[in-house]
């Protein structure tokens, strides 16, 4: 017995959840996040090193630096609302509107297993468990933007343990890793290639005098400029795939 | 009549055609979805869709109402609770039919008489 209908009904739940990623708006919103003050706290950092800082532009730097917190923070409580009213204007009359599936009960499997006779596990279709778990589009704050956040933390503790140089370096080996690994069965998962750039610029950064407070925000530019190309190339495609038709609108009505 | 094929003749036959069971499936998928989202996703057309979506929302099984994302109106659907029972049974009719009949156990006396 072939199990087409199993990866039928498999799919309309991943597909669901994956249409949120589309666009790549998400990624775009929070690595928009991560990367100015990344590139905020690189620039303070120089104008530290060459006795530029005064304390005009600290206290520019820490309301500009701070604001991004606070977004950082609305934006992981309201990421549906917040990306919904840049999809709505963007996506929606594209390609139409489906809210991905709400957070998953932990028991609920999307396929229901049975044994055939000669204990060949035999993947069967079920339409009442049909809301995929572990498919969820909180796992991309769980899995990627919290792994980010992680290693900005343990960047700041290297950093200040006078390790900074070397350490910044593996960690984002270890970041690139991590974000292959903890998405890859996700529905917005990372290519091995498309996360090399993470472990790249961390090795090349080890060839670079950077200043010491640039140390710091070195893994928020590099993981907020990834993300935001990852959005970028999803929402070139996505644009170039639909362009927005009078038909579509049409429809829509 | 085996037991097993007499379920697949009570098989809901609203929920049984194809395009309206794809229907049920994405919207089973997507907590919710709009016309276009459907129409793109299932390969129908607006006529096709249009009536599929009028008979399950006759048998009360889909909801369809009108709503706003920012300025874009949106025909919206949903499975409602009886859809989603509905849809339930009939994957447990299904699942039971499909399901392969344990082959007789050889007793010792069947296991002596060859």
């Amino acid at each position: 017995m072939t199990n087409h209908s199993a990866g039928q009904i498999k799919s309309a739940g991943r597909r669901a959840a994956a249409y949120w990623f589309i666009d790549g708006l998400p990624e775009i919103a929070f690595g928009l996040v991560f990367l100015i003050p990344g590139i905020l706290g690189i620039v303070m950092g120089v104008l530290k090193e060459s006795h530029k800082q005064t304390a005009w532009n600290t206290t520019l730097f820490l309301i500009i630096f701070n604001g991004f917190w606070i977004l950082f923070f609305i934006l992981c409580v309201a990421d549906r609302r917040v990306l919904d009213f840049f999809k709505s204007r963007l996506t929606y009359p594209r390609t139409g509107y489906a809210r991905p599936p709400v957070n998953p009960a932990p028991d609920q499997d999307s396929l229901v297993d049975l044994w055939t006779p000669d204990k060949r596990r035999l993947e069967i279709l079920t339409l009442s468990t049909a809301r995929p778990p572990d498919q969820n589009v909180s796992a991309f704050k769980a899995r990627t933007v919290f792994t980010f956040l992680t290693a900005f933390i343990i960047a700041q503790v290297l950093v200040q343990a006078g390790i900074g140089r070397w350490g910044i370096a593996i960690l984002m080996i270890v970041l690139a890793v991590a974000i292959y690994t903890l998405n890859r069965r996700e529905v917005r998962s990372y290519s091995l290639w498309s996360v090399s750039p993470i472990a790249l610029a961390g090795i090349l950064s080890v060839t670079v005098a950077f200043p010491h407070l640039s140390q710091i925000f070195l893994p928020w530019i590099v993981g907020g400029a990834w993300l935001v190309v990852q959005g970028g190339w999803s929402l070139v495609r996505y644009l170039r795939s639909y362009p927005r038709s009078k038909s579509s609108e049409q429809t829509r009505s | 009549m085996n037991a097993q094929l007499q379920e697949l003749s009570q098989l809901d036959r609203l929920i049984h055609e194809p395009a309206r069971l794809m229907i049920m499936m994405i919207l089973k998928g997507a907590a919710e979805a709009d016309f276009l989202y459907l129409q793109r996703e299932g390969e129908f057309t607006q006529g096709n869709l249009s009536s599929h979506l009028s008979k399950l929302e006759e048998a009360g099984y889909v909801e369809i109402e009108k709503k706003f994302k920012g300025k874009s109106p949106l025909t919206v659907c949903h499975l409602t609770p009886k859809g989603d029972a509905a849809l339930s049974a009939y994957s447990q009719a299904i699942i039971r039919a499909l399901q392969p009949t344990p082959s007789p156990k050889k007793t010792p006396a069947a296991a002596h008489n060859r």
